[in-house]
């Protein structure tokens, strides 16, 4: 077993009789990530405190359901909160299926050249904005595996489907999350206009 | 398609938001939910406790008015068809029981829930009918603590 499991699951047994310095530990090297997933695809800081509080109770008083003969507590913790968030997104307009919103094949390619003329402010405000159009689906594989560097198996085990479901999402968010900022982009509808196609 | 420029703002983005933390106020929330937890399992061991101490002060009593045998301090005689739990204080702001040198031992039959309200994993399922245990007194007949008798089986 990997040493950071190893460390994780004595925490948590430590946290199961109420060790307060363990939950610490684990509070400090887990909680931002799930805020920082949990912010992406809420958008509201509030709403991502609420979700990093429910997570972290889960594991409060369950802390043996975190099993780590099944892999590491970050992916455990980020499926709990992705729970909680799609509880309360249940009535969120945004969560269109991918069907509705998601293109289809590949799709046409724009021309980001632009975004490196921007300041990098410009920049990432331009980028958070497209990755907030995106829909959920897209949302999560663009935080996790490229925002998280989370690998591939384990964003897998936290979206609950098979690794090559994760590719060809993200292959296809990436792709959409391209288009949508180059829509954003200064002059970029004539650029599409003058783009081959 | 070229997704360069893209990647590498998105690493742009994950490293600016490398700092982004919850509110210390969920931190907070979050410690008192462990103290809380955990003070309420430590109320509950202790009420078990009580608890238990109370079904034993009734029990001896009744047993003392019924003139039971009393045996004396040196442990209880021990026949391979039973064993015996270690002895476990009754937390009544009584010393600790290993240092009680005179007193009385006495075995009561307790609830079946008494091992598992005192924190030991004895399923109350075991011993429908009740379990027997040895409770320790000092000189004055107060509890001190118990241990339980279970059978082999």
């Amino acid at each position: 077993m990997p040493e950071s499991i190893e460390q994780d699951a004595i925490l948590c047994r430590r946290l199961s009789v109420g060790d307060e310095q363990a939950f610490t530990v684990l509070y400090q090297r887990h909680s931002p990530i799930v805020y920082r997933y949990a912010r992406s695809l809420g958008g509201d800081p509030t709403l991502a405190d609420e979700i990093v509080q429910e997570a972290f109770l889960v594991l409060i008083r369950r802390p043996a359901s975190f099993d780590p003969q099944r892999g590491e507590l970050t992916p455990w913790l980020l499926g709990v909160a992705r729970r909680m968030l799609a509880k309360r997104r249940s009535l969120d307009a945004r969560a269109l299926p991918l069907d509705v919103e998601g293109p289809q094949g590949d799709p046409p390619a724009p021309d980001l050249d632009a975004l490196e003329a921007l300041t990098r402010q410009e920049r990432m405000a331009c980028l958070r904005h497209a990755i907030e159009g995106l829909p959920s689906e897209f949302r999560e594989v663009i935080t996790l595996c490229d925002l998280e560097e989370i690998s591939y198996q384990q964003a897998a085990e936290i979206l609950e489907t098979p690794v090559g479901t994760v590719r060809s999402r993200l292959h296809r968010a990436r792709g959409l999350l391209a288009r949508k900022l180059t829509a954003l982009l200064p002059g970029a509808a004539k650029s599409l206009e003058e783009k081959p196609r | 398609m070229n997704h360069d420029p893209l990647l590498e703002s998105l690493r742009e983005l994950a490293a600016e938001q490398a700092g982004d933390r919850p509110s210390a106020a969920v931190e907070q929330s979050l410690r008192e939910a462990v103290r809380r937890r955990h003070g309420v399992r430590r109320v509950r061991l202790a009420l078990g406790g009580l608890a238990a101490a109370a079904a034993l002060t009734v029990a001896i009593w009744t047993g003392m008015r019924m003139d039971e045998p009393e045996t004396a301090l040196a442990p209880a005689p021990e026949t391979p068809s039973y064993r015996v739990t270690e002895f476990l204080p009754l937390d009544l702001g009584h010393p600790d029981p290993r240092t009680v040198t005179a007193g009385r031992l006495t075995r009561v039959t307790l609830p079946p829930t008494a091992p598992s309200s005192m924190g030991l994993p004895i399923s109350p399922y075991a011993f429908p009918e009740g379990i027997q245990a040895d409770l320790l007194l000092s000189e004055d007949g107060t509890p001190q603590a118990v241990r339980f008798v279970v059978p082999y089986r």
